[in-house]
């Protein structure tokens, strides 16, 4: 009902949600139908500044907006809330937050059990860091250290996941024999031009899901902007940027996997 | 004077003056809250940031000095209309009198300093 007759952009539109969302949060304190109220009065306001200026609202517009308006720390110091900074911690804040590092510890000493506790250990990082009101730096993720650690394994394993099946594959000398039984045989296992081809299929493989990576990004905007919020700090995401950094290090690394494959002529 | 202290001062002083100004602002006409900041900038820029306009006038609200319908609107959300309340025209009334009092009292301080 409230944003139908508001014609802004996507980016826009995310900004302004995010927010009213930060607005949420920073009223936590006051009854929810006061908070209601007043994001209904900012979406009033939002409304009529869009009839003042009559046009389709830009990411910046909104930016602009926002700076009018003022900060969420400094709408909720004018309803006499106090600054977060000055709030005592919360104890289920800074419970989540030590048992996400203990679970972190545990993982690295009991390899079998790390990748579980290491996802538990996120997802109590993530809800400790979505309840606390505590940090608002840009840079709060890094007071969540088990959050950091599984965000990487997470972008390794999404990178470079097509090398694990091949690896080890080869390394047992059966990839080649697989792909090509017939010039297998020719090629020494522990040789430089086997592993020089191995590689060369690990990256060709790599390279392509690169491409498909972009595109699937490209379609799950949203998703990917939910997922990266705690180190985008609510920013919109340059979902744009990333796709075109992947598709052509995706295009540069399998051409480049392509030449040294044909170079190398295992047939 | 340090600029910090300067601010603070500021910060304080239009503080207390922007509810002066609304209440009356109101008291010449019924406005929602967009319409309330417009008048409140175009008045000399007692407002610095137009988001803690709401929060003063929900304090009114609470204590009485204004009240507020709900009106639909065709162009998005419901918009919340102000006015002043009997009980906030007697207040201002004094408020008034009494920031005529503060504002001649700071004049004589002053005397014919120009500084």
């Amino acid at each position: 009902m409230t944003r139908a007759t508001i014609t802004m952009n996507r980016q826009a539109e995310l900004r302004w949600s995010t927010y009213l969302e930060e607005i949420r949060l920073a009223l936590q304190p006051l009854p929810q139908q006061e908070i209601e109220d007043i994001v209904e009065e900012l979406e009033s306001h939002l409304c009529s500044d869009v009839d003042t200026q009559g046009s389709r609202l830009s990411e910046q517009d909104i930016a602009a907006l926002i700076a009018r308006l003022g900060s969420p720390r400094h709408m909720a110091e004018a309803y006499g809330i106090q600054a977060p900074s000055e709030q005592p911690i919360a104890a289920l804040d800074l419970a989540l937050l030590f048992a996400s590092l203990l679970l972190l510890l545990v993982s690295l000493l009991i390899p079998g059990v790390g990748p579980l506790l290491l996802i538990a250990g996120a997802v109590l990082a993530r809800t400790a860091m979505q309840k606390s009101t505590v940090m608002s730096s840009p840079y709060r993720y890094l007071g969540y250290p088990v959050l950091v650690v599984a965000y990487m394994v997470l972008a390794v394993i999404c990178l470079l996941w097509p090398l694990m099946p091949v690896l080890p594959v080869a390394a047992t000398g059966g990839l080649l024999s697989t792909l090509y039984p017939e010039s297998a045989t020719s090629m020494a296992k522990d040789s430089g031009q086997y592993w020089n081809t191995v590689w060369s299929v690990a990256a060709i493989v790599t390279g392509l899901w690169w491409l498909l990576s972009s595109v699937l990004i490209s379609s799950r905007d949203k998703f990917l902007q939910r997922l990266l919020q705690p180190f985008t700090n609510r920013d919109a995401l340059p979902v744009a940027t990333l796709c075109l950094v992947l598709r052509w290090a995706g295009a540069v690394l399998a051409a480049t996997a392509l030449a040294v494959f044909i170079i190398n002529k295992p047939f | 004077m340090s600029a910090s202290f300067l601010n603070n001062w500021e910060t304080q002083v239009r503080k207390g003056l922007v509810e002066l100004c609304i209440l009356n602002i109101l008291s010449r006409q019924e406005l929602y809250g967009y319409d309330i900041v417009r008048a409140l900038i175009e008045s000399g820029g007692i407002v610095t940031s137009e988001g803690t306009i709401y929060p003063l006038l929900s304090r009114l609200r609470r204590e009485g000095l204004i009240e507020a319908t709900l009106i639909e609107s065709d162009r998005g959300p419901a918009r919340k209309y102000y006015r002043l309340s009997p009980r906030g025209r007697s207040t201002l009334k004094q408020m008034n009198h009494l920031w005529g009092d503060i504002a001649a009292s700071v004049g004589e301080s002053r005397g014919g300093n120009s500084e």
